[in-house]
């Protein structure tokens, strides 16, 4: 018991992320630009770098100011994407320039930590995230930001306003990154959505899946002790994977 | 038959108090530390009275470390934690300790030893790279230090498990006269190494240098913790031939490319020292002094 403890709060986390991710996830499809959420993701990192460096001796309440100022440093990229989403109404070049933006903002990256010369705690935690370092401290003030979205994405329709979908998608993004790193954050979004674009429910099983994904994944990283959030990504693309291959071979017929 | 069966019952309910009675008997402290090297040393102290486990393994770099499940279990349920302290684990053990809201005693090994190259105030900042404000935290490869920190550790013990104290007391004089000798002979036997000139890849064997006066050309890191770019190596190749450097050092977890470099430009010879050693009950502090020195010699012929 004292075990399942130590996991709980990043259960939560994924299962408020789920929430929001899907919904999200499944616009992200539909408008066939699947890597806004990396693109975003590393503006995220790129306005923490560049706070880091600002607000940096400023002590208390430091981690506010560089998660405030990253949340709007990719609210400002996203305006960026919202922009050039209206003037190019190619899905191809528009998803070029996605992907030009993120290797941009990466390269910046790359070319910033040189310029300062330091090790940026946002660096290593691009990749693997620090899920399993969440306290529930982090996990109710960002718990709270989200409800307020949730509220805004599933009791009203402003999400189906291109603006507001932009602004909330980079919200969602830039706080969970630090948390759950890009490669968990690219499967949420993606995976469940991909998997039940099509069906009725969409949303529902996405959630659905989603949260067992997340589950399961993270009860088999206690199992196995390892880090939980890489073995939730390897999760959401085996599980995928076989219901995809469960529905192609009709042995799930509702789906 | 019955009867038989009634002597067999009590029998294992005499069997089962003296097992669970043994167990309570046998209830041994919980170490954990940040280094394997405070849990191959605490293990000279603490024998078999003590559950000791690790963070780090041997060869990781100890700046950073990636969070398993297990991690926070062994941190929540220890009775002593045993890190090094001076800013090493800054990147992890803050929110490691938060996460496990572990509140019993933290030993920060680093305050018991004097800390080679505190810098000064103007010298700490970013842009001089991974500095640490309370001195090069690499701290267990002088002998001195070693010594100092095994006798704080035992302090540290007396309150965490004082039932045990005279048995720990008596193991940590036995290692302390064994230590003296070795550090004797190891001063004896590697004496050619007093003055040899060579370049390190990072300041993480900086007290061995200080022990044995190892001559240090230069690192190959420019500022600490930040990989080198080439216009840097390239501008200290001329320093490192005209010194007439016998070897390039750099631990496991460093990158080798900057090495290659400086081997292929001059010649060098480039060798990985062992930085430290995974705790398994049978490596030993004075295993890892003779790892090291053994590679370095090897890599002077």
């Amino acid at each position: 018991m004292d075990t399942l403890l130590i996991i709980l709060p990043a259960v939560l986390f994924g299962i408020c992320l789920s929430f929001l991710a899907i919904p999200l996830g499944l616009k992200v499809i539909k408008k066939g630009i699947i890597f806004l959420d990396i693109a975003i993701a590393q503006m995220a990192v790129l306005g923490s770098m560049i706070a880091e460096h600002i607000f940096e001796g400023v002590d208390d309440g430091n981690v506010y100011l560089v998660k405030t100022f990253s949340v709007c440093f990719s609210m400002l990229g996203s305006c960026f994407f919202y922009i050039l989403n209206k003037k190019f109404n190619n899905f191809k070049s528009f998803e070029s320039i996605i992907g030009i933006t993120y290797v941009f903002m990466a390269t910046i990256c790359s070319l910033l930590l040189s310029i300062f010369h330091a090790s940026f705690d946002s660096i290593e935690q691009i990749f693997a995230g620090k899920l399993l370092f969440l306290t529930y401290k982090e996990l109710l003030q960002i718990g709270i930001i989200y409800l307020i979205l949730g509220i805004l994405i599933y009791a009203t329709s402003l999400l189906t306003r291109d603006f507001i979908f932009y602004m909330v998608f980079a919200v969602v993004v830039s706080l969970a990154m630090p948390i759950v790193g890009i490669y968990f954050m690219f499967a949420i979004l993606i995976i469940p959505a991909l998997l039940f674009e099509k069906n009725k429910y969409n949303v529902f099983f996405g959630i659905l899946f989603s949260v067992v994904v997340v589950v399961l994944g993270s009860l088999y990283s206690l199992y196995k002790d390892y880090p939980s959030g890489l073995i939730i990504v390897i999760f959401y693309v085996l599980f995928g994977g076989l219901v995809y291959f469960f529905r192609k071979s009709n042995l799930l017929f509702y789906f | 038959m019955i009867k038989s069966f009634k002597y067999v019952l009590a029998l294992l309910l005499i069997m089962n108090f003296a097992i669970s009675y043994s167990k309570a008997e046998e209830k041994k402290i919980n170490i954990f530390t940040c280094e394997p090297e405070w849990a191959i040393l605490l293990q000279e102290i603490v024998k078999d009275k003590a559950n000791i486990d690790s963070a780090i393994y041997g060869n990781q770099n100890p700046h950073f470390i990636q969070a398993k499940p297990s991690l926070i279990a062994k941190v929540k349920n220890s009775n002593m934690l045993v890190c090094t302290g001076a800013e090493l684990e800054i990147g992890w053990l803050p929110m490691l300790i938060e996460k496990s809201a572990y509140k019993k005693s933290v030993v920060y090994v680093s305050n018991y030893v004097k800390m080679l190259d505190i810098p000064s105030k103007d010298e700490i900042d970013r842009k001089n790279g991974d500095v640490h404000p309370f001195g090069n935290p690499h701290i267990h490869l002088h002998p001195e230090n070693i010594k100092a920190i095994a006798s704080a550790l035992l302090e540290k013990l007396k309150e965490v498990d004082s039932l045990n104290y005279d048995f720990y007391k008596k193991n940590h004089d036995e290692f302390i006269k064994k230590w003296d000798e070795k550090i004797l002979k190891l001063k004896d036997k590697y004496k050619v190494l007093n003055g040899v000139n060579i370049v390190f890849h990072h300041k993480d064997f900086d007290y061995l240098t200080d022990w044995l006066k190892i001559n240090k050309v230069a690192y190959l890191e420019e500022k600490a913790g930040v990989s080198p770019s080439a216009v840097y190596l390239r501008s200290i190749v001329d320093k490192i031939k005209n010194e007439k450097t016998k070897l390039i050092i750099r631990a496991p977890y460093s990158d080798k490319d900057a090495s290659l470099f400086i081997s292929n430009k001059t010649g060098i010879k480039n060798i990985v020292v062992p930085y430290s050693m995974d705790y398994d009950g049978k490596n030993t502090i004075f295993d890892l002094y003779d790892n090291i020195l053994n590679a370095i010699e090897e890599g002077l012929k």
